[in-house]
């Protein structure tokens, strides 16, 4: 299984903080589609563009470690690891 | 008002003279306003080596360029002087509304100078100021006696700055609060009023400010105005959490300070996080300082009816994880604490962290703290009656109110105030971001965040993504953030605008207001003069660059998260560091620099 966790705004928007996946060996990229079909609402917008690029700020780590340091949306994804994805943020 | 003619106010409280004087456009030149104008004031009117709680401080409430502008976010201001807490320069940024108001009443810089014989309170309507006896308002909280002074003052919409308790009692750590939940939080400038026997500031202000091409300028302010709606981070994460946006960013990623820095992540995070307090019903509504299209500040309302504003990613961390406690309604309270009694939040609740870790230790004997709770990390009980007694100066309070490394050092174990400079470091461990390590090392105010952001490129990917364990390159951008953030500090716009305005934009906004034609080249290069123009001042003061070092405690490796085993590497980025900013290899500035930069 792979789990994915959503948090801030992606968690409040989806209401839901956390999905199980049976799937191994998977991109990111399909990763976020395969999601975005299960839940009931669109959400990619929050994390990519309309060229499907990350937004600036998007944060998806894997085991981690943020994928834009990996293969980014091209980062295989193997069962037992967790995924995190976070809208742009900020603070100080 | 052309921004030009504003002035600066003068009020000696020792004399009881009031003068006003223009100020020269050199100087607005090369410091702009805020923080840049208001150091070099500092810089040639007093003795770095003053003690800060003398009369011979001074103490400037100074508007940035812009501030009181329909720029966006125009509404900051800054509150420049020497530091108790640090003996450094010390410049405190706050929003709300005061620093406009000030600016519509015609001044850019409030020059606060000796020390009154007893309290008083300034008012200041447009040109007529006056010095008036406190009296009975001398032990109020910063929300009693804004609404007192407003009704005495009797003008509609007059804005307020103030000490609390905690500013009468010149705690090391106490902050100057204004439109009663706004904070120049840093550094002890709130001791320094205190010290002046200065209780408020209260000023109405009428004046239009003009522009040489108004339409231009406007123009320019409705196209960045658009840029900042249109950015996902401050047109949307920002205005719907608010800065706690951060907590489970910053956890996830394993650098979240928990128990005095003792671990890098919180595992009760989901009950204290941004997410919490929308999901618990606590977050009411948003709240924007004048002319801010962000509005990142949060209304709250607890169940036990007890409402405010925040808390803050800084303040619910320092509360929170930082003394290990998992209560949301305990945080929030002492945050509201602290904007009643004036206290930093960063500071307040690191120092109680700090005394945790010292009493669990043994450091601190259980006689020491009288009749308070046991000062153990997860107490929601400790973290709110040590913020009402470190306020009031009351039994073990009156330790805490000096401070985290002031008190570890009475208890003979200084390693474990997590400090710089004296200063407490904010809500990001330095093991997990080596930039950001080096601005901690390097910061002019000692333990401080927002002066050199590198959270933003080394975690959040803004403007890009750096790797946080790499060491290459970072003493370059530390250097550039530095400088940029500077400028805008000195503009008297807001830090947040940086997730989605460049330095070009500041200039276009710059220009356009003035008159000026900065490239944006000459634009950082008042940034890089306002930092050296503080490092020299720091250095007269006497601070040894042997202090641009961080506590033992970052040498031993993260204990747990996905940067187990990180340690800081300051040792290999800052003899870069000094390099590129033009310094000796010991940290000096050379006759050479200071002659370049015209300082």
């Amino acid at each position: 299984m792979i789990k994915v966790r959503f948090f801030t705004l992606l968690k409040l928007f989806l209401g839901i903080s956390e999905i199980d996946l049976d799937q191994d060996q998977i991109s990111v990229k399909d990763l976020l589609f395969l999601i975005n079909e299960k839940v009931e609402k669109d959400f990619l917008h929050k994390l990519i563009d309309e060229s499907g690029e990350l937004l600036r700020g998007t944060i998806i780590l894997v085991n981690g470690k943020n994928i834009l340091h990996l293969e980014k949306l091209n980062t295989i994804v193997k069962t037992g690891d967790e995924v995190n994805m976070f809208p742009p943020g900020g603070g100080g | 008002m052309f921004l030009n003619e504003r002035k600066v106010l003068r009020v000696n409280l020792s004399s009881g003279k009031i003068s006003k004087e223009s100020i020269n456009e050199n100087l607005v030149k090369r410091y702009l306003g805020g923080r840049g104008l208001a150091t070099k004031y500092i810089s040639m009117e007093i003795d770095p080596k003053v003690d800060p709680l003398s009369p011979e401080n001074k103490l400037i409430f100074a508007n940035g360029l812009l501030t009181g502008t329909s720029a966006p976010t125009g509404g900051r201001y800054m509150v420049v002087t020497k530091g108790p807490l640090t003996g450094t320069i010390a410049s405190s940024n706050s929003g709300g509304f005061f620093g406009a108001e000030l600016s519509h009443a015609g001044y850019m810089l409030l020059i606060v100078e000796g020390k009154a014989k007893s309290p008083v309170y300034i008012s200041i309507k447009d040109d007529e100021v006056k010095i008036n006896d406190v009296s009975e308002m001398w032990g109020m909280n910063t929300h009693q006696v804004t609404d007192t002074i407003l009704e005495k003052f009797g003008e509609s919409n007059a804005r307020v700055a103030c000490i609390g308790p905690a500013g009468e009692k010149v705690s090391m750590i106490a902050c100057i609060i204004n439109d009663k939940n706004r904070a120049a939080g840093r550094t002890g400038v709130g001791a320094v009023m205190g010290s002046k026997n200065l209780k408020a500031v209260v000023v109405k202000g009428t004046a239009k400010i003009e522009f040489q091409d108004k339409e231009k300028f406007m123009a320019v302010v409705k196209g960045k105005t658009e840029i900042i709606r249109k950015n996902s981070v401050t047109g949307e994460g920002l205005p719907k959490l608010g800065t706690k946006v951060l907590d489970s960013i910053i956890n996830q990623n394993g650098l979240y300070p928990t128990k005095n820095f003792q671990l890098g992540t919180f595992n009760k995070i989901d009950e204290v996080n941004g997410e919490a307090l929308v999901e618990k019903g606590y977050l009411k509504k948003n709240v924007a300082c004048y002319a801010c299209p962000i509005a990142c500040g949060r209304k709250v309302t607890l169940p036990n009816g007890k409402t405010g504003e925040g808390p803050e990613y800084e303040t619910g961390w320092a509360y929170g994880a930082d003394c290990g406690v998992d209560d949301l309604i305990a945080i929030t309270e002492a945050n509201f604490l602290c904007n009643e009694l004036g206290l930093d939040t960063i500071s307040a609740g690191a120092t109680i962290a700090c005394a945790m870790e010292l009493y669990e230790k043994g450091y601190i004997p259980k006689e020491d703290l009288q009749k308070g709770p046991e000062l153990n990390f997860g107490s929601s009980e400790a973290v709110v009656y040590y913020t009402k007694a470190m306020g009031m100066r009351e039994g073990f309070g009156d330790k805490l109110a000096e401070g985290s490394f002031r008190l570890a050092s009475a208890y003979r174990h200084p390693e474990l105030s997590m400090s710089v400079k004296k200063q407490e470091l904010p809500a990001y461990d330095p093991r997990g971001v080596q930039g950001h390590a080096l601005e901690y090392a390097t910061s002019n105010r000692g333990g401080c965040h927002v002066r050199g952001y590198m959270i933003a490129p080394e975690i959040l990917g803004i403007p890009e993504k750096l790797e946080p364990q790499a060491l290459e390159g970072k003493a370059q951008w530390v250097k550039i953030f530095q400088d940029l953030t500077a400028l805008i500090d000195s503009s008297g716009l807001c830090l947040f605008t940086s997730f989605a305005l460049g330095a070009d934009d500041y200039k276009d906004l710059i220009n356009t207001a003035t008159g000026y034609n900065f490239t944006t080249e000459e634009i950082l290069g008042i940034g890089e003069r306002i930092w050296n123009l503080e490092r020299k001042f720091n250095l007269d003061a006497g601070i040894s660059p042997a202090e641009d070092k961080l506590p033992d405690r970052f040498n031993e490796p993260l204990p747990d998260g996905p940067q187990k085993g990180a340690v800081v590497h300051l040792d290999k980025i800052l003899p870069e560091y000094y390099k590129i900013r033009g310094w000796s290899e010991k940290g000096i500035l050379d006759e050479n620099k200071i002659r370049e930069l015209n300082l």
